[in-house]
Parts: structure tokens; sequence; C-alpha cells
């Protein structure tokens, strides 16, 4: 069980640590589907972790005083839910072998004892003043730094502007087909790797 | 004999307790959402009116619930294209839309979303936050399952790489899911009026004139600028704000042989600007605030009280007067507001930082169709029509089909959630009827 520290503070501290059980519990998670263990039951649990994060990114980004006691409850069920999906998820583990389940057991314990796996999730708001929020654009990271005349040529011939951020982050704007025509043909003129099949266009 | 289950059509707040009220009475629900995720507008809003209490705080454990619930069949991404009157009840059929991400395998990690190289407008941010093109809509979605946008996705196939689950499934096709069901609660909630159709309020021209909606986004501390209400056009923090009212309700204007508002009151815009008036003071110590109003609504319990706290208290400005006409600075783009103060009969012309428009409460877009689709009544302005408006309201084309919150009219949330317990004991009783 992990100790407890009183109000909003102790509560995303709480929460903080059971994300990264969660992580722990999701990285089983996944390796029991890539080994196809028990793959009706293990998938039963996709449902039961979205849960579980969900409530984990709710406490995470609502830190609102006036809803504590609430939080509070919500975070005991947390807790609990957690606890069961860790039982079931171990005792699916056990079908692979003992050591297996064991060094899983191991791990989601250090986490429990306070071993920071994973970077605590911070959902960074994004605003950028002036881009106007009723008008079609698409930001691209681009796989490699980009020169502005490489793109020159597709702005003009796409009908599309495009506005550099830096030598990785471009803002294409223009009618929607345009822009992600334009965005398509850059994303593979500055990358190794071709565009894979399969979503309508 | 197992009762025959209950379709609920939307998954806002009405939709959510009226799924809820029912399955608690061990009936079968299904409760069918056209958005990646269920909460509606409910999940954008920051507090709620007249009680401040945290929206999110109220809507996302009742949210998760729905998705626990052993009785709930979900189906978000899902639209409703087909029913049919059958002697016990009604067989439909619903298209569930492709993900693109199998969700028995999807766990809303979100490391797909960090790789993913596109951003684009977030419409539940109101275009003023950005998402990526594998996406969740907000943090705390239910269900938290990743959905590639189509329409953006170049098919970089990042996604699929990093997915340890392998969840990415970019053959995922349409699917129709059919389902014979004794009873339909239809609760499509409702749409904003287009602030652009007013045209004098420069909407869509001027960047900081804002929809009341997007100011929600604003100040919501999950929202894109994590609470911090900023103007659009340079991110600077707004010193002087105005409402301007019933923007697009109780207003009958034609364009030429077009009426392009409504008659009707929207009944909540009163509130959440008074709100929004006084959390706008919460946040920025030293802002001056004004409302431009017709008349005052104060509809529901303890709304007047909050109403009376916002002018004393709260020291929000209430000037009685229908705007005019906005012209922007060009050099500040800040707004000027012309009006006539119609309790000294002086008209005046006032300078402000930022302009946020209290748009009105329209039938939810596809509410036409839907209409055509289960045969029911719509009334003159466009929303679903009750039975008896004193005796019956929520029954609708017949028996076994039940309208319920905004979705019959503009209401708020505690108007809606009482509907939603109502509707969801029509349609019990319609069952228990049917199983006779």
């Amino acid at each position: 069980m992990t100790p407890r520290m009183e109000g909003a503070e102790g509560n995303q501290n709480l929460v903080g640590r059971l994300e990264q059980i969660w992580w722990a519990l999701n990285e089983l998670f996944e390796d029991l589907i890539r080994r196809d263990i028990d793959a009706r039951i293990v998938r039963s649990y996709a449902r039961e972790l979205r849960n579980c994060r969900t409530m984990i990114n709710f406490v995470r980004s609502h830190a609102c005083p006036t809803c504590e006691e609430r939080i509070d409850d919500k975070l005991q069920d947390l807790q609990r839910d957690l606890e069961k999906i860790k039982r079931d998820l171990i005792s699916a583990a056990l079908s692979v072998d003992e050591d297996y389940a064991k060094g899983w057991m191991n791990k989601i314990d250090r986490v429990e004892r306070g071993k920071l796996d994973h970077p605590i999730t911070q959902f960074s708001a994004r605003f950028v003043p002036g881009l106007h929020p009723r008008r079609g654009w698409t930001r691209l990271t681009l796989p490699r730094p980009i020169a502005k005349e490489e793109v020159r040529d597709f702005s003009e011939r796409l009908g599309v502007a495009i506005e550099f951020e830096d030598s990785l982050h471009i803002i294409v704007r223009g009618k929607e087909a345009s822009v992600k025509k334009a965005v398509q043909i850059i994303w593979v003129s500055t990358s190794e790797v071709p565009p894979q099949g399969g979503l309508s266009t | 004999m197992k009762r025959q289950g209950v379709l609920i059509i939307g998954g806002g707040i009405a939709g959510i307790q009226a799924a809820l009220d029912v399955a608690e009475q061990g009936v079968n629900v299904y409760l069918v959402e056209r958005e990646p995720s269920i909460g509606g507008h409910m999940a954008m809003l920051d507090k709620t009116f007249p009680t401040l209490d945290c929206s999110a705080c109220i809507l996302t454990p009742k949210m998760v619930e729905v998705a626990r619930h052993p009785n709930i069949g979900l189906l978000t991404y899902s639209e409703l294209r087909e029913v049919k009157r059958v002697e016990k009840g009604f067989e439909v059929k619903i298209l569930k839309k492709p993900r693109f991400v199998d969700e028995t395998k999807c766990t809303g990690c979100g490391i797909c979303a960090q790789h993913c190289p596109l951003e684009v407008p977030n419409e539940f941010d109101m275009g003023l936050g950005v998402r990526k093109a594998i996406y969740v809509p907000f943090p705390q979605a239910v269900p938290l399952k990743y959905t590639i946008d189509d329409e953006h996705c170049i098919q970089c196939g990042l996604c699929q790489r990093v997915c340890k689950a392998e969840a990415v499934n970019l053959d995922q096709r349409p699917e129709v899911i059919s389902l014979t069901v004794g009873a339909i609660i239809v609760a499509t909630g409702f749409k904003i009026f287009d602030a652009k159709k007013r045209s004098e309020y420069g909407y869509g021209r001027y960047l900081n004139v804002i929809t009341s909606l997007e100011l929600e986004r604003l100040i919501n501390a999950s929202g894109p600028t994590g609470g911090r209400v900023l103007r659009l056009s340079d991110g600077r923090i707004p010193r002087r704000v105005a409402f301007i009212q019933c923007v697009g309700s109780r207003d009958q204007r034609a364009w030429g042989h077009h009426y392009t508002g409504n008659p009707y009151c929207s009944r909540v815009c009163c509130m959440y600007a008074i709100k929004n008036g006084v959390l706008l003071k919460e946040h920025i110590h030293d802002i001056d605030v004004t409302i431009f109003y017709m008349d005052i609504r104060t509809i529901g319990k303890g709304s007047e009280e909050f109403y009376q706290r916002a002018r004393e208290e709260f020291n929000v400005h209430f000037v009685r007067g229908r705007v005019a006409k906005v012209i922007e600075i060009p050099e500040t783009k800040n707004l000027l507001v012309r009006t006539e103060d119609t309790e000294t009969g002086k008209a005046i012309e006032r300078e402000f930082d930022m302009l946020v428009l209290s748009v009105g409460l329209m039938p939810s877009s596809g509410i036409f169709e839907l209409s055509k689709i289960l045969d029911i009544p719509i009334d003159e302005h466009g929303f679903p029509q009750g039975a008896h408006v004193e005796t019956d309201r929520f029954t609708t084309g017949g028996k076994g089909i039940f309208v319920v919150g905004a979705a019959q009219g503009p209401k708020d949330i505690p108007d809606s959630v009482i509907d939603a317990s109502a509707a969801a004991m029509k349609a019990a009783i319609s069952l228990a009827r049917v199983k006779e």
C-alpha cells in the first residue's frame, strides 16, 4: 500500500506513484499481448487500463482544491483497481513460466516502492497567439532539418503558405486538401521511410 | 425473461445520466456517441453555475462509471443509421467508424501521439489548442482509445512502429452493428449559434472577438492555455473584457427572406456569462468585466443570488443595451463597442481588450436526419417535439421513443440531469409494458 500525504500535494504525489504502477502494468500487458498469452482474457484488461489512465489523467490535469475529498475517494478506487489488474495480469504471466512472473512482480514491486521508471506525464498546454483558430493549418515536425528553398517549390505548386518556426518545424496553411497533400509530399521528401497504405485518402 | 435493452443516442451529461439510471435497473443499455469520447459540452466547461463546482470533477467519475458498468455497451465514434419499428421494440443498425486502432489492445498510453509528426487544431478546444493526427480529444476522455484522424493523417506509419501493443491497424474498416432494443432515448444535446451570422460583432474577422465556448476552453485549467485567459491576437492578458448577450437568441432579424437568429431565449446564456464574469474576476485581479444585456434571466435555484453576488461582491458591470456595432482598432486589435444604455438613454462607446459573444443554443447538427430515421416530429425551431409540453414532454414520435436534455430545447445541466433520470424511468416503464 502506498503511504498517504494530506491535501492536494499529497494527491498529486500519490497519483504520480500510481501512474508509475500503471506504466509497469501497461508494459506487462503489452508483453503478454505480444506473446499471445491468454489473448481473450488479457485483452479485456485494455479497457481496465484505459479507465485507470482516464482517472490518472483527470487527477493530474485538475488540481482542483474544492474537490479534494471527491478526488481522495477516486484515488482509493484507483489504487484498488490497479491492485486487481496486477493480480490478474500476474496470474496470466504465470502461464509463461514462474521466473517470468517473478520478474514482473519484482519490477512492479520496485515502482510501488518509489522507483521512477517513466517520466511523470505533463499536460503541456499549447496555444500559439496569432495562429488563427478558425482557419486550416497543420504543423509538421520534420524528420530532418530542411532549408527554406527546399519547400518553396511545393508552396508555389500546391498553393499553400509555408511558415518556418525553426529548421525542424513548419506550419502549412491553405485549403485542407492542399495542406494535406503538401504535408505528405514534404514528409516523404525529408524522410527515408516510405508511406504505408491502409487509410483512405 | 430478460428485459429488452435501451438505446441511448448521445453521450453528453443527459445521455450519461440516462444510461446509468437505466442500467442500474438491470436493463442493458447501448450508449451511442458519434465523437471519439463521451462527455459532450459539459466536458468542455471549467465550472458550473451557480455553485462554481468543477465540471470535470462531477463528470469524469460518471464517464468512467459508464465505461465500467456491466450493463452498458459503449459505442463511441458510432452513428445511428437505421431504425425499424417491430412488434416489441426496434431493430437498429449502428455504423461504427474505424479508429484504425484496435480497442482490445489500446490502453491509452499515448506513446503513438508523442511520435506523430502532425499537429492540427483540436476541435475539443474550439480550435484554440492543438492535437496530433492520432489523438484522444482530451486527457480524461472515455474511452481513452486513440483514434487516427483520416482527414489529416499522412500515413507515415510512425504510430504503428512505436505501439508495443501492436494496436494500430491501418486496415480497419467501418462496421455495422445490428441490435434489437425495446426503447430509444434521444439525448443529442445542442450546437451553438454560428456567431459569424452576426457580422456586426466581427467574429471570424477580429481575433479578439471570441464565443463563450471558446472562453470556456481558455479559462479551463486543462484547456490549451492551462487556464490562463489570453488574447488570441497577441497572447496578452486582457484587462477589459465585455460580454454581449443574446447572440442568436431572442432575435428574429431577417437577411432577405432568411432569419439569421432564433426567436427563443436560450435560457443558459445569462447565467454562463455571469459565471464567466465572476471567474474572470477570480483569475485576473485587476480586470474590468462588463455585460451588455437585454434582460437578465436568472433561471434556476440559486441563480438570482449568484447574479446579485456578481454585481455587488465581484463588481461585474451590467449595461442594459443591445450592441449595435463592434470595430477593431487596427494598431492594438482592441475593440470599440457602440451601444445605447437603455437605462440612461445615452449612446455609449467603450474600448475593450476582448469581447465574448454569449451565443445561443440550437438543435444539434444532424438532428433533422435523425428525426427522419426515428420518424419523430420536429418543432418550429428544429428541436424534437414531446407529446405534450406540460404533461409528457419526453415521449416523442409514439411509443418507446423519448427525448431528453438540451435535445428537447435549451436547458442547463441540472435540468438535463433531471430530464435524463425521468426519461430513464419512462423507458423502464415502457419496457415493462412490452414484457406484459
